[in-house]
């Protein structure tokens, strides 16, 4: 009896270590280590950096995907609305402009000037950050909420529930953020919408 | 007199040109595309999500409609499904003529991305190009959120061919 369960779970470790890798990203309720990215001003950007605030509204978004684009002023609204209230927005381009050149750190500084960014838009060189987070596609959100344990994933997904035709019914990293306020959990804490697909790297 | 022939002549032609393109890239609910799938035997169909603001979507369009021609006396059906809103459906149907292509197109006619994107696909993250690959008879159906090449494309449906019921 006693060999059956161990060779039961070696198999239970070998069948989970040959199982395709889905999502090997953080989870809800991870806490999420920081990182330094930098931003169109030139300067590093940290999670540490903002001492004040509750959580953070992080944004994986580019220049050039067009739902991405389309949500760009719902992004600043964002930002606008929830800053203050301790949630500030923070926008990472995942993708790579050896692939795409429209994707370039000067293009990033171009389109943050354009569009009035209020919020850091960061370059994630060789995807380090995208990967932690498994994003896959722009735009896509991760609602964090700061505790004593660190930075807390509450929530995974789209901005709001209409990502192509730009006229939402549901809000819902609005609708996290609030439930966050309210000292409960997010519901839905995970959501989908179409984006465009990150521009990985090739490799060499 | 003359002139209001030519011009009622031309309104026909246009309107039955604007007639074809709406039978030709009909607008499919989530349902009737899974009743065409259900019910479609032993051919292996290579459903590709795309849009027409979708760069690398309209590149890998060649690699499907080149699949389809190259298998064209087998039980294979390539159909191009569109997410674009519907505002656009008219771009759609502008961008199918333009490009002329022969395999079919359809419109997905869903808006709520958290009841459809998860029932063509657990495993689908919303982005695109995706690619949903189904044989009813052999019960396979493979989801890919990937770019193709004609080769990785042709690998992949000969795959499927291969395989044993």
């Amino acid at each position: 009896m006693k060999t059956i369960s161990l060779l039961c779970m070696v198999l239970s470790v070998v069948i989970a270590a040959n199982a395709p890798v889905f999502n090997e990203g953080y989870q809800i309720g991870d806490v999420v280590e920081d990182f330094s990215l930098k931003n169109v001003d030139g300067n590093k950007v940290s999670l540490a950096d903002y001492s004040d605030a509750k959580g953070f509204i992080l944004i994986f978004t580019c220049n050039t995907c067009p739902v991405a684009k389309g949500y760009e002023d719902r992004i600043i609204a964002l930002d606008k609305k929830y800053k203050a209230q301790g949630y500030p927005v923070i926008a990472i381009n995942p993708n790579d402009a050896g692939v795409e050149p429209r994707e370039s750190f000067e293009q990033m500084q171009q389109r943050a000037k354009e569009k009035g960014f209020t919020f850091p838009y960061l370059l994630d060189p060789d995807h380090v950050v995208t990967k932690r987070f498994a994003a896959t596609h722009t735009p896509h959100t991760f609602l964090l909420q700061k505790t004593s344990q660190g930075n807390v994933l509450q929530y995974i997904g789209a901005i709001d529930d209409d990502s192509r035709g730009g006229n939402p019914q549901t809000k819902f990293v609005e609708d996290a953020i609030a439930a966050l306020n309210g000292g409960s959990t997010p519901n839905p804490n995970m959501t989908k919408a179409i984006g465009c697909t990150i521009k990985w790297k090739k490799a060499s | 007199m003359k002139t209001a022939w030519i011009c009622a002549f031309a309104i026909a032609v246009l309107s039955t040109d604007l007639a074809t393109a709406q039978e030709r890239v009909p607008l499919v609910t989530l349902n009737e595309l899974e009743k065409r799938l259900q019910n479609g035997g032993d051919t292996t169909f290579v459903v590709n999500l795309w849009a027409t603001w979708c760069a690398p979507c309209v590149a890998e369009m060649p690699h499907f409609e080149r699949l389809q021609a190259e298998y064209r006396l087998k039980p294979l059906r390539v159909i191009f499904v569109s997410l674009d809103a519907a505002k656009y459906h008219d771009a759609v149907r502008r961008f199918v003529d333009a490009k002329g292509l022969k395999n079919e197109v359809w419109i997905l006619d869903e808006k709520n991305e958290q009841h459809f994107i998860p029932l063509i696909s657990e495993e689908w993250s919303g982005a695109i190009p995706a690619t949903l690959f189904v044989n009813t008879s052999k019960g396979v159906r493979i989801f890919s959120e990937q770019e193709f090449d004609y080769q990785q494309l042709e690998r992949d449906y000969l795959a499927i061919v291969q395989q044993n019921q």
